[in-house]
């Protein structure tokens, strides 16, 4: 039953890279995705209520986004893209 | 029945590979949490059972006013900053103020926590309890015993919690319907755990990631507030939460002249003039006792989420400030959001009987744990794994089991050192305290010597059901409060006596006439050492 290992990375900095990419790169995106959606929205108190809670959603959401594409740097290249787009959003 | 269309290949190998790792990483955290969480539900009516100052009557006309005075007198409140009060309840009959402390020097804060016992008028300091039993337990709940991480290692254990929930769920999907009444207790040990660990899962599917979500919410509220403080609100934390608490945006002048204001007995009869049946829970007050005081009265108007509401009043001329205040069920689901969190999490909209089914779904969840790790180990139980790994994976297997399963019988150890260590003794919470930790680590190391996960199971039954049994017995004779003294009085001690009378007995009796341990090892045997056994039997055949 164990998952079978011709599936699994093998490579050990590609793990690494996966599980900076789930604690940190997912955080990131997910809290700046957010930002933008208080930001944008009228009543920014129930965006920032809604937050407290969507924030996680999307974190693990990323979370397995980044374990089931297939190359690593595919799944950076979409984090860094939303964490770049969602911050040029902000400061403008 | 059909089936439904799961995952690929590629993706079901590697989410159910994250899900095992997520899964046998945080487990023994997760069930700490549960466990001590199925507990913390009932931690007002647990401190009625500890405390006897929570064994009093609940007196209604209760004056504020003198008691934030008495108080003030003993530890000396800084009133510029904001003074909360609790109001006495039926499980708490106290009155309890958290407040800042009036020091010289500004640059360090130290705070008040102190409540009053109004039939008596004795100040008890809550930074040093007489009794520790819920609150050790609370605390454990969440790792606060870990200084400064604590909080923060429970957030990301329920972050992977959901993590785990949301990987579990979709490896198991084809099987969802087929296996939805797999309530199987033949077979093999890996089918019988699997099926106990996927159905109980999707049972407690809802109640998993409702507790994962809040539980991540309460642990990491830090680090997502901190960037969103920063980046929207220019830094302010206050002004963020002042977004859901009005209140928190008031502003005053710690050196306005001091007058005679309004006293808070008379704002509270004046709510009560409105409604009689509103039960005010809290009031907040600043700069009390100068001209621009304010206070914030909090209240319950029946038992639904949206029935609290928020009264502000200048302290001056008892005038209502509409800003900042909020009628019970006028507040709309967007701004409730953070009462339906606290609400869900701590199971405090639905009476009783909503704690009761919290408690048991919890212990199901437990139990999903260990059948997560028992699928983990049995389906590693082959060939295919060398001896050395193998070992490794009965070892840990071993070591989680014994820290999950002697939970039972340190916390009915926890609940007879409350009674056994005299009330009067100096410094006794940390002898309370040592004696779980330590009887609990005890308890793990003895564990790790039996090498059969069912002896484990049953000797910690065994160990369990009789401390349970001492429980009552202990509070009888310590407090004089058995089972049926306090069964008219104090009801919620007698139900919590008669919980441990229940849980020792059927742990007894589980242990003795339903388990069975057969007497082998659940340790790997060496391939080479069986590989010579049956050398040299050969040997001896053929000679």
């Amino acid at each position: 039953m164990p998952a079978k290992t011709k599936y699994l990375t093998t490579s050990g900095w590609k793990r690494f890279s996966k599980i900076i990419a789930t604690i940190f790169g997912a955080y990131a995106a997910s809290v700046l995705l957010h930002i933008v959606f208080i930001k944008n929205m009228e009543n920014d108190a129930v965006a920032l209520l809604t937050s407290a809670f969507s924030i996680y959603f999307f974190w693990v959401g990323f979370m397995v986004m980044v374990y089931l594409v297939k190359r690593v740097w595919i799944s950076w290249a979409i984090l860094l893209s939303v964490i770049l787009i969602s911050s040029s959003l902000i400061y403008i | 029945m059909k089936k439904l269309k799961g995952l690929g290949n590629r993706a079901y190998n590697i989410l159910f590979h994250t899900h095992t790792v997520a899964g046998i990483v945080i487990s023994f955290a997760l069930f700490v949490i549960f466990y001590a969480g199925a507990f913390s539900l009932f931690r007002h009516e647990i401190a009625q059972w500890e405390n006897p100052d929570f064994r009093q009557e609940h007196k209604k006309d209760i004056d504020i006013d003198g008691a934030i005075e008495k108080i003030d007198r003993a530890y000396g409140i800084d009133f510029s900053q904001r003074t909360n009060v609790i109001l006495p309840n039926k499980k708490k009959p106290v009155l309890s103020i958290y407040a800042t402390k009036a020091t010289e020097d500004s640059t360090e804060r130290a705070f008040v926590s102190a409540y009053l016992n109004p039939n008596t008028g004795a100040v008890q300091d809550i930074e040093k309890p007489v009794t520790t039993v819920s609150d050790t337990i609370y605390h454990l709940h969440y790792f606060r015993q870990i200084p400064v991480i604590g909080l923060y290692i429970s957030g990301f254990v329920g972050l992977f919690f959901l993590f785990a929930i949301v990987t579990g769920l979709l490896i198991h999907w084809r099987n969802l319907l087929t296996k939805f009444y797999a309530f199987i207790k033949e077979g093999k040990w890996k089918v019988i755990w699997t099926n106990a660990h996927t159905v109980l899962g999707v049972i407690g599917l809802p109640f998993q990631v409702m507790y994962a979500v809040t539980g991540a919410f309460f642990g990491l509220l830090t680090l997502i507030l901190l960037p969103i403080a920063f980046l929207q609100y220019g830094g302010d934390i206050d002004s963020v939460t002042s977004k859901v608490i009005p209140f928190r945006a008031v502003k005053v002048d710690p050196h306005a002249p001091e007058v005679r204001h309004l006293s808070l007995n008379e704002l509270t009869e004046k709510i009560l003039e409105e409604d009689a049946s509103y039960e005010l829970t809290n009031i907040q007050v600043l700069n009390y006792g100068r001209e621009d005081a304010i206070a914030s009265f909090t209240f319950n108007s029946g038992d639904n989420v949206h029935s609290s509401g928020t009264y502000v009043f200048t302290l001056i001329d008892g005038e209502i400030q509409e800003e900042y205040s909020m009628r019970p069920n006028e507040r709309k689901n967007g701004m409730a959001i953070i009462d339906y969190v606290f609400g869900l999490h701590f199971a405090r909209f639905g009476g009783t009987l909503l704690k009761v089914i919290y408690f048991v779904l919890s212990m199901i969840t437990g139990f999903m744990i260990i059948s997560g790790i028992l699928i983990w180990r049995t389906a590693r139980d082959n060939n295919e794994y060398t001896y050395k790994q193998r070992l490794f994976h009965h070892k840990v297997t071993k070591w989680y089991l014994a820290i999950c399963l002697s939970m039972f019988p340190a916390f009915a150890l926890i609940f007879i050192a409350n009674k056994v260590i005299p009330i009067e003794m100096l410094d006794r919470t940390t002898y309370v305290n040592s004696t779980f930790f330590i009887g609990w680590l005890a308890m793990t190391t003895l564990g790790i010597f039996w090498n059969k996960y069912s002896q484990q199971n049953r000797n910690y039954l065994i160990m369990g059901g009789i401390l349970s049994l001492i429980v009552p017995i202990a509070n009888g004779i310590a407090t004089g409060g058995w089972i049926w003294n306090m069964w008219n009085t104090y009801q919620w001690v007698a139900y919590i006596d008669m919980f441990w009378l229940f849980a020792g007995l059927s742990a007894l009796y589980f242990s003795f006439f339903v388990l069975k341990v057969k007497v082998t090892s659940d340790r790997p045997v060496a391939l080479e050492s069986s590989k010579k056994v049956v050398d040299e039997a050969l040997q001896l055949a053929k000679s």
